[in-house]
């Protein structure tokens, strides 16, 4: 997710001559979470690298028209959602880890009038409890704060920062490690925590759902404390049916801990790589710091038949991480493509969050390429192509999802990186100081081919030091944006998002 | 209002802000055990079981003394006579008083529990996280339900 890591590694670097690290001595009796706050505020100041990691200490940011540089194409009309990590803070605790902040949701609604940007945090749980108690209660999945109570289940720590889908006339919050929540989209209040069953209830459920045509959602959660798991993952499975809710949840214990963040489906199965993750918890150690990363176990695909979740195939693959696949294909002959973006380790997870949280350099390894995890018809072994391309946030033009392969593009911080199906690249270009996050696809019309449509998304402009919305049409000569909006104020980086067309 | 499963003696069984009464009968290598549960809400039943080893944490042995009883208060104090010597307690808090820990397909309770010791482990805490050492003396656990 660390999609800005190259460009924030230098402008850290070059912030911390500029600021001459003016940061007294603390004392050793200083909580973590309080050196960190302090350490962030010393820093953040002087490192427009930085501004996209403060915190949002309110609930909600009011409606607010945004400014438009170019020309708002005609065609695209409806709302981007996003979600993502915005409250890091409370008392003086901040977090130490990217991913631990309370999911706050912004919303982009693209009319004729222009485009007006608001937000508001989700309330889940936790949010409310914290809010009364006016101090953070729980300890974060990779932060650890003062005198934290402990969790007694999935959802007390759950944030509901990661991703946003609509489902009915709803819209769910989603995390990964515990229950998703129901948003009214026009005003984002929360409307409730979503139980499923009484049997899944406060259950990790992805923030990667896949939905198909015909109403169905494909989700998992990846549990890694069940009973009689000892230690080693374990992984629900669920469909569901926008009209008849839930229709099947099942579990499959993993060969160890692992970690899953999304995965793909082709029109028979659905595809899982399993990080070679083991769990190794110490005390006082956050659930993040408790991986340990083991290359040498080598990696896993798992199949799941889509109508049969007990027909599984087991595929050894190479050891690495994957956040998020793009697509699968399954070919004729058998073959079935993954494509990932692939890194070499477990770095952007365990390593990197801790850092620029705090204010601190990043000082990790870590590129991320688009691949392809080819697996042979008979099962035997997965192999990795890795391409030239750069960049993660994939996305794909979801008309086309059953036939995988096809139009694809990730971002890599100024620039995204756009491929059609046969393979020909591209580069789109945000102007300078941009860093980009996760676009989404808009066709220009329903009826238009594969890829042919806007790209849109949100930024952060590290020269005028707020955050803005850029849309780029595909069809064009130009890589520049066709529309650039901005806003006067800043939203922290999030995660993912989705486009809900008028 | 309450049952009592096995061995030992429960001597009381108060919410906190009312009196309490103790008759202790004096036992040979027993100690008075005062074990105050919080963060209760008002309502269903609060199972509490005491054992005494691995075996009886994990089922497979009887506990000491188990306790079905009626919640009274957000807060409660049960006292028991307990043979003094390695113990852990155990509570569940059966909001719905359908008499069982109601739990998802995980085995991630739905209600409320806690250990003696409060044990800051992530997932199920085992009987070495939540034991602990009566003394002759006898002692106070407290437990706050999670």
């Amino acid at each position: 997710m660390a999609l800005n890591r190259r460009r924030f590694v230098q402008g850290l670097a070059g912030a911390t001559c500029i600021a001459g690290a003016p940061i007294a001595a603390w004392a050793k009796s200083e909580h973590a979470s309080e050196r960190c706050y302090r350490r962030f505020a010393a820093r953040v100041r002087d490192n427009p690298a930085l501004d996209p990691y403060r915190s949002i200490n309110v609930d909600a940011l009011p409606p607010q028209t945004m400014r438009i540089e170019g020309q708002l194409p005609k065609g695209l009309r409806g709302v981007l959602y996003r979600n993502g990590p915005a409250g890091f803070e409370r008392g003086r605790a901040r977090y130490q880890h990217w991913f631990d902040g309370d999911g706050m949701v912004q919303r982009f609604e693209i009319s004729e009038r222009g485009i007006v940007h608001g937000g508001r945090k989700v309330v889940t749980g936790k949010y409310r409890a914290e809010s009364d108690a006016g101090r953070f209660l729980f300890r974060g999945s990779g932060s650890s704060i003062p005198d934290a109570a402990p969790s007694p289940n999935n959802d007390s720590g759950n944030p509901a920062n990661i991703s946003v889908v609509p489902w009915n006339d709803e819209l769910l919050a989603l995390w990964e490690g515990g229950s998703a929540f129901a948003l009214n989209p026009d005003t984002l209040d929360t409307k409730r925590r979503i139980v499923w069953s009484e049997e899944t209830d406060g259950m990790p459920f992805s923030a990667h759902p896949v939905l198909e045509p015909d109403g169905t959602m494909w989700n998992f959660g990846l549990a890694q404390w069940a009973r009689h798991s000892e230690g080693q993952g374990v992984l629900a499975i669920y469909r569901l049916h926008v009209r008849r809710g839930l229709e099947k949840a099942e579990l499959v214990p993993l060969p160890f801990a692992g970690y899953m963040h999304s995965f793909a489906v082709t029109p028979r199965w659905l595809a899982f790589y399993v990080a070679p993750h083991v769990l190794e918890p110490k005390a006082g150690s956050s659930y993040v710091d408790s991986h340990r990363f083991r290359p040498t176990l080598g990696g896993r695909i798992l199949l799941v038949d889509k109508n049969d979740f007990k027909n599984r195939r087991w595929v050894d693959a190479p050891a690495g991480f994957v956040f998020h696949f793009a697509d699968a294909l399954e070919r004729p002959d058998g073959e079935i493509q993954l494509r990932v973006c692939w890194f070499d380790n477990a770095d952007p997870m365990q390593k990197s969050m801790h850092g620029v949280m705090c204010g601190d350099q990043a000082s990790v390894d870590e590129t991320v390429k688009v691949a392809t995890l080819r697996i042979r018809s008979d099962w035997s072994r997965a192999r990795l192509e890795r391409s030239g391309i750069e960049g993660e946030f994939p996305g794909i033009d979801r008309r086309f999802q059953s036939e995988g392969g096809g139009f694809l593009w990730v971002t890599d911080n100024d620039r995204l990186h756009v491929v059609s199906r046969g393979g020909s690249a591209r580069t789109l270009r945000a102007p300078e100081g941009f860093a980009l996050e996760e676009h989404r696809f808009v066709p220009a019309s329903p009826e238009s081919p594969e890829g042919a449509g806007w790209l849109l998304g949100t930024a952060y402009d590290q020269k005028q030091r707020q955050s803005a919305l850029t849309i780029f049409d595909t069809r064009s000569a130009s890589p520049e944006p066709v529309a650039v909006a901005r806003m006067e104020r800043r939203i922290p980086f999030g995660f993912h998002g989705w486009f809900v067309g008028a | 209002m309450l049952r009592k499963s096995v061995g030992s003696t429960l001597v009381g069984i108060t919410a906190l802000a009312m009196a309490m009464v103790v008759v202790s009968p004096r036992l040979a290598r027993a100690a008075k055990l005062t074990v105050e549960i919080e963060g209760l809400k008002e309502e269903g039943r609060l199972m509490v079981s005491v054992v005494d080893s691995a075996d009886a944490w994990d089922g497979k042995a009887r506990p000491v003394v188990a306790v079905d009883a009626k919640v009274i208060g957000a807060t409660m104090r049960m006292v028991f006579e307990l043979p003094v010597g390695a113990l852990a307690i155990r509570l569940f808090h059966d909001a719905n008083g359908n008499g069982k820990l109601d739990q998802n397909m995980l085995g991630v309770p739905k209600e409320g529990y806690g250990f003696s010791g409060n044990p800051r482990v992530v997932g199920p805490a085992g009987f070495s996280d939540a034991k602990f050492s009566l003394p002759a003396s006898g002692a106070v656990s407290r437990i706050k339900v999670r």
